[in-house]
C-alpha cells in the first residue's frame, strides 16, 4: 500500500505534536515534514511535493489562506484544515467540500478526513484543491465583506489598446483594483478563478485563465505549468530541480515550479536574454 | 401709553407671585368703589364730590381692614379646615362690623346726613357680603398660586427623574455591553478550542501533570472572569493573578514565542482598578502581535504610582510584519477591540482617566491608562482573587 506523504503545519507547538501522534497511528500516513508558519509550509511543499498537508488557518505571517493563495495551483496537495474558525467559514468549506478538522482534534474527524484524501488520490482528482479552497476563501471574503458595502457590479470593460502597461481589472471584495500587467509576477489559475500575484499580495480574479491569458501581453506571460504562467521580466534566478524540474525566483521571495513538459520555455528565455 | 402700563403691570405680576395679591387686592377695592358709585351715589342722586369721596374712602378702609384679615387668614392656615371655617366667620363678622362703623361715621362726618344710624342693618348686612366675597377671593388666589408652584415643583421632580433614569440606563447599558464582550472575550472559542486542543495533545504525550495544570488554570481563569462582575473594582495584584492564569495558558500555547515582562510598583498592586480591564488588551496583544509573529514577542505590563494617579502601561513588540501593521490601522484592526475599554473607563471615571494607544516605531502598541490611584486599604488583597479557591 502506497502511503500518503504528509505535511503537518501549526504555529503551536502542543497542536504540532497532537496531530503528529494521531497522524503516526494510521498505516497510511507518512509524515515527512513539520512546519510551524505559513512561510516554511510553501517552501517544504515545493521541495518536498507531499501528498496531503494538514494546514492550520490562523498562524503568523501568511495563515493558511495565504499558503494555498501562494502556491501554484499546479502543486498544492490535498489539504485539510485543523481550525478552530468561525462557523461561516466552515459553511464556505463544507459548500466547496473543502475537508476540515475542528479543533480539539478527535480521532474520527482525522480518520474521516484522511480517508476522503485516500478516496482523491485513488480517483485522481488531486488537482482541484485549490480551486475548492479558492472558492471557499471567496465566500468568505463576501460573506465577511457583505454588511460593510455592497458589491457593486461595475460593467468596466479594459481597454484592449496596445498602450504599454495595459491593466487588469479585479474585483478584490469590496473594491476594484486595477493592476498594471507590468506588476505582475505570476498568475495561476484554479478552476474559475485566477490569483495573480503582484507586489507581495495575491489577488482573486473570477476568469478562466484562457481568458486572462488573451488580455496579458503574450511578449512577456509565459506558462511554466499547466495552470501557471510567469512573467519573464521578475525571474531572478533559475534552480534546477529533480525530474528535470526547475524553480524560477521571481523577486525576492516567490518561488515558482516549472514542469518538465514546460522547460523548453524557460531554456528558450535563458538563451535569448 | 396705557398699553405699556399693562405690560408692565402684567409682567410684574407674573414673575412676583406676591405683587399677584397686591394687585387682585387693589383690583378688588377699586371695583367695589365703581361699583357702589353706580349703584349707590348714581341711584340715590347724591351727586356732591363728598359722596363720591366717601366711595373712595371707605374702598380704602375696606382695603386696611383687609389685610388684618389676610394676616389672621395665613395664621390659621395651617388649622384644621373646621377651626379656620368658625373662626373666619366669626373674624368676617367682625371687620364687616368694624368697617360699616367707620364707613358709616365717615358718611356723616363728610355729607352731614341725618338718621344713617337707623340704616345700620342694611349699611352691616352689604359689608358682611363684601369681606365675604373678598375672602373667597383670597383662598381663590391662594390657592390656585398653590396649585401652580406644586405644578411647576411636579413637572421639575419628574424631569429630573426621567433624567437620572436615562442617566442609569447609560451607565447600565454600558456596563452590561462591557460585560457581555468580556466574557465573548473570555469565551472566545478560538482561545478556548485551541487551549482544549492542546490539553488533549498533552493528554495524548501522556503529561498528565502538565495537562491537569492547564485545566485547572483554565477553569479557574473562566470562573474568574465568571464571577467578576465589571462594575466592581479589584487590587491590581488581584487582576493581574488572573491575568497570569490566561498568560499561563497562552505559554504552554506558543511556547517560547510568548515572553513577558512585567513590573508592578508595590504601591500599585494595591491600587484598585476595573475588574477585566487588562485582559482584553493583552488578549488583544496575544492575537494581533504574539499570534501574528513567527518569532514571537514581548508582552510588557508596567504599573506605577505618581501624584495621586496610577499609571498602566501595556505594549506589545507587534507582528513584526510592516504590511500588516499598516492594515491594522486602516481596516478593521485593534483599534476596535479596544474601544471597549475606552467606554468602560469613560462609564467609571467620567472625565478623571486617559486612555492612549500609540503605535511604536517597532510596530508594536502601547496602551497607557491613567486612573485616580484608590488604594485598598484592608489589606484583603486575594477577596476575590482566581488563587483562593
Amino acid at each position: 500500500m502506497t502511503k500518503l506523504r504528509t505535511l503537518i503545519v501549526d504555529d503551536e507547538p502542543l497542536a504540532l505534536s497532537l496531530l503528529r501522534a494521531k497522524l503516526n497511528k494510521l498505516p497510511e500516513i507518512e509524515i515527512i515534514g513539520e512546519c510551524k508558519n505559513g512561510r516554511e509550509a510553501i517552501q517544504a511543499t515545493m521541495e518536498l511535493s507531499p501528498d496531503l498537508i494538514f494546514l492550520d488557518i490562523q498562524m503568523p505571517g501568511l495563515n493558511g489562506f495565504d499558503v494555498i493563495k501562494n502556491l501554484q495551483s499546479d502543486i498544492v496537495p490535498l489539504v485539510v484544515f485543523t481550525t478552530a474558525y468561525e462557523q461561516y467559514a466552515l459553511d464556505a468549506f463544507d459548500v466547496h467540500a473543502v475537508d476540515y478538522i475542528l479543533k480539539p482534534i478527535d480521532n474520527d474527524r482525522i480518520n474521516r478526513a484522511v480517508q476522503r484524501a485516500l478516496e482523491r488520490v485513488e480517483t485522481g482528482e488531486e488537482s482541484d484543491a485549490k480551486p475548492r479552497i479558492i472558492g471557499a476563501i471567496d465566500a468568505i471574503n463576501e460573506r465577511e465583506y457583505q454588511d460593510a458595502s455592497r458589491r457593486e457590479t461595475f460593467n468596466f470593460q479594459p481597454q484592449h489598446s496596445e498602450a504599454v502597461d495595459r491593466k487588469i481589472v479585479i474585483k478584490d471584495r469590496d473594491e476594484i483594483t486595477l493592476l498594471k500587467q507590468s506588476n505582475i509576477e505570476w498568475v495561476d489559475a484554479a478552476g474559475d478563478y485566477c490569483c495573480l500575484h503582484a507586489e507581495g499580495e495575491t489577488h482573486i480574479k473570477r476568469s478562466t485563465l484562457k481568458d486572462l491569458l488573451d488580455e496579458l501581453d503574450p511578449a512577456t506571460f509565459k506558462r511554466v505549468h499547466r495552470s501557471t504562467i510567469v512573467n519573464l521580466n521578475f525571474i531572478d534566478k533559475v534552480i534546477p530541480h529533480t525530474k528535470g524540474e526547475f524553480f524560477l525566483l521571481l523577486g525576492d521571495y516567490e518561488r515558482v515550479k516549472v514542469s518538465r513538459n514546460y522547460r523548453d520555455v524557460i531554456k528558450e528565455f535563458l538563451s535569448t536574454s | 401709553m396705557s398699553d405699556t402700563l399693562v405690560q408692565v403691570i402684567k409682567n410684574t405680576v407674573k414673575s412676583r407671585p406676591a405683587y399677584q395679591f397686591w394687585f387682585w387686592q387693589g383690583g378688588f377695592w377699586l371695583f367695589l368703589s365703581v361699583v357702589s358709585f353706580f349703584t349707590l351715589t348714581l341711584w340715590y342722586r347724591q351727586y356732591g364730590w363728598s359722596y363720591i369721596a366717601h366711595t373712595l374712602l371707605q374702598a380704602g378702609l375696606g382695603l386696611l381692614l383687609s389685610l388684618v384679615l389676610f394676616w389672621a387668614f395665613m395664621r390659621i392656615w395651617e388649622r384644621s379646615i373646621s377651626t379656620r371655617l368658625i373662626l373666619g366667620m366669626w373674624l368676617v363678622g367682625l371687620v364687616a362690623l368694624l368697617w360699616t362703623f367707620l364707613r358709616m361715621e365717615a358718611f356723616i362726618q363728610m355729607t352731614h346726613e341725618q338718621n344713617v344710624w337707623a340704616d345700620f342693618g342694611g349699611w352691616y348686612f352689604g359689608s358682611i357680603f363684601i369681606f365675604l366675597c373678598w375672602t373667597g377671593m383670597f383662598h381663590g388666589i391662594r390657592y390656585y398660586q398653590l396649585l401652580q408652584s406644586e405644578h411647576r415643583i411636579m413637572l421639575k421632580a419628574e424631569a429630573e427623574a426621567r433624567e437620572e433614569q436615562i442617566k442609569r440606563m447609560i451607565a447600565q447599558t454600558v456596563a452590561r455591553d462591557a460585560q457581555i464582550k468580556m466574557l465573548r472575550y473570555q469565551l472566545n472559542p478560538h482561545f478556548l478550542c485551541n487551549t482544549l486542543n492542546a490539553i488533549s495533545s498533552l493528554v495524548e504525550a501522556e503529561e498528565s501533570e502538565k495537562a491537569q495544570g492547564m485545566t485547572v488554570k483554565l477553569s479557574r481563569f473562566l470562573r474568574y472572569s465568571l464571577d467578576n462582575n465589571p462594575d466592581t473594582k479589584i487590587a491590581l495584584e488581584t487582576e493581574i493573578k488572573a491575568l497570569n492564569l490566561y498568560l499561563e495558558i497562552e505559554k504552554t500555547r506558543f511556547g517560547d514565542r510568548l515572553q513577558l515582562d512585567f513590573d508592578i510598583d508595590d504601591q500599585a498592586k494595591i491600587a484598585k482598578v476595573p475588574s477585566l480591564l487588562l485582559q482584553p488588551i493583552i488578549e488583544n496583544s496575544m492575537k494581533h502581535a504574539i499570534a501574528q509573529s513567527e518569532e514571537g514577542g514581548i508582552i510588557g505590563l508596567r504599573a506605577t504610582v505618581s501624584n495621586g494617579r496610577l499609571t498602566l502601561e501595556l505594549s506589545d513588540t507587534g507582528s513584526g510584519i510592516k504590511k500588516e501593521r499598516t492594515k491594522i490601522k486602516s481596516s478593521n484592526g485593534r483599534g476596535v477591540g479596544l474601544r471597549n475599554t475606552g467606554e468602560r473607563l469613560k462609564a467609571l471615571y467620567g472625565t478623571g482617566y486617559e486612555f492612549d494607544l500609540n503605535i511604536m516605531p517597532s510596530g508594536g502598541l502601547k496602551t497607557t491608562i491613567t486612573i485616580p490611584y484608590e488604594p485598598q486599604l484592608d489589606g484583603s488583597i486575594v477577596h476575590s482573587g482566581p488563587d483562593n479557591r
